[in-house]
């Protein structure tokens, strides 16, 4: 059968449209996001790649906002992935932990024993950047207390292999950290993240996780510092601001919290991470005005 | 009474009523259409044609040549439009539920009626005859 591009791309658009399933999986959006990275440098593959698409064939508004993505990174026209892809990311801080982490791997080498044998995936997969891909709302609600069992499970492995390398680094403490924070364990996290910081007390990343694992044991006073430094070290860290808006909010110092969230830089995160901060934005002022 | 019989019974489609109805009678059918599909074919065709990515975004994404991945979505549009044709040639009502089709794909487009005529009529002629049907 002939192709024919404008025409048949007009009714397999409506097939297409008719066809659409409406069923939202959001219990696999975290992953995916984590993952999005990847599946735009092509780099995803395997077992990921398949649970990636079939995310993405089911759920029509993750589609679109993958879309959105590929779309903008288009614009941006970038001349490399890995590392770089990161500077079209939802979450840009990605690139200085893939930079961070990405040494880690060439020295815990036992770590990358991995599911997808992809270096790049184990650096996206252990990063948190900020209290939301733990479970917390913008309002700081949790909404998930613990990992999903199949995530636990790839982190305890992940986490084994670490504690079998030979040399503990910054980078290796602070990947530890992270899983540790993905594994509910955020005291022990807390501990990885300071020694990273005896060992380099600027480094922002393990501030970050320093504030969130805080966060979370409900030491928002010293969340509040650790993020604070953070951006005292990189002004423009997206992450550091939302984690510390959400932070005010826990300590119910609303107008701060509103001029965090209103300095968000919101032009690089996706149009729904957008809009969930608008909202945001828009509870705090109804909050403020009651 | 099979779903295309009721196609049948409604000898006219132009009314809105009627889009409904064909659009109730055949989404299953293109739902069954587009999931026989490849899962890596599905997605490309929707991230293509839904949402307007570029090509060059999609070869990066499925790590191929842009050329290679024009060519892998003709493939995957054609064998959608097939399985389409299918839907018509299955069907008890050729003609009724050709018509349906062209309301749902080419609405008032004469070229997209044109096309999916072109598509449609082989097969569903031929079943036509065999069958002895030729509603409306």
């Amino acid at each position: 059968m002939n192709y024919e591009p404008t025409t048949d791309d007009a009714i397999l658009r409506q097939v297409l449209y008719r066809a659409n399933a409406a069923q939202e999986d959001h219990a696999a959006a975290d992953e995916a996001d984590e993952l999005l990275d990847l599946f735009l440098a092509g780099r995803l593959t395997g077992e990921d790649r398949e649970a990636f698409l079939r995310y993405l064939d089911t759920n029509p508004s993750a589609r679109t906002a993958v879309a959105a993505s590929m779309q903008s990174w288009e614009k941006e026209a970038p001349q490399t992935i890995s590392i770089e892809a990161s500077k079209r990311s939802a979450f840009p801080l990605r690139r200085f932990a893939g930079l961070a982490l990405a040494a880690s791997l060439l020295v815990a080498t036992a770590v990358v024993v991995w599911r997808t044998g992809s270096e790049r995936a184990l650096l996206v997969r252990n990063r948190v950047n900020n209290l939301t891909e733990l479970g917390y709302e913008f309002g700081g609600i949790a909404f998930r207390e613990t990992t999903l069992p199949a995530e636990n499970d790839r982190l305890e492995a992940a986490l084994a292999s670490l504690d079998q390398a030979d040399q503990h680094d910054v980078n290796w403490r602070l990947n530890r950290g992270f899983i540790l924070l993905k594994l509910s364990r955020p005291e022990d996290a807390q501990t990885a993240f300071q020694e990273a910081l005896n060992d380099d007390p600027r480094n922002v990343d393990a501030w970050l996780g320093n504030g969130m694992a805080s966060f979370i044991v409900s030491k928002f006073n010293d969340a509040e510092r650790a993020f604070r430094t953070c951006l005292e070290l990189e002004p423009g860290s997206i992450h550091a601001r939302i984690n510390l808006a959400m932070t005010l909010t826990e300590l119910d110092r609303v107008d701060e919290a509103l001029g965090e969230w209103r300095k968000v830089d919101r032009a690089g995160l996706r149009p729904d991470q957008q809009r969930a901060i608008e909202a945001e934005i828009e509870r705090l002022e109804q909050h403020q005005q009651q | 009474m099979t779903e295309s019989h009721d196609i049948m019974m409604s000898d006219t489609v132009t009314s809105v009523v009627a889009a409904v109805e064909c659009e109730e009678k055949l989404a299953p059918a293109f739902a069954g259409a587009v999931g026989e599909l490849p899962l890596e074919d599905r997605v490309l065709l929707k991230l293509s044609i839904l949402d307007g990515v570029p090509q060059k975004q999609l070869a990066a994404a499925y790590g191929i040549d842009p050329g290679n991945l024009t060519r892998r979505k003709q493939r995957a549009a054609a064998a959608l439009l097939a399985k389409i044709r299918q839907i018509g040639v299955a069907a008890a009502a050729p003609t009724a539920v050709r018509e349906c089709l062209e309301l749902l794909l080419a609405g008032e487009s004469r070229t997209l009626q044109l096309r999916l005529a072109g598509l449609l009529a082989g097969q569903i002629g031929q079943s036509s005859e065999q069958n002895g049907d030729d509603a409306t």
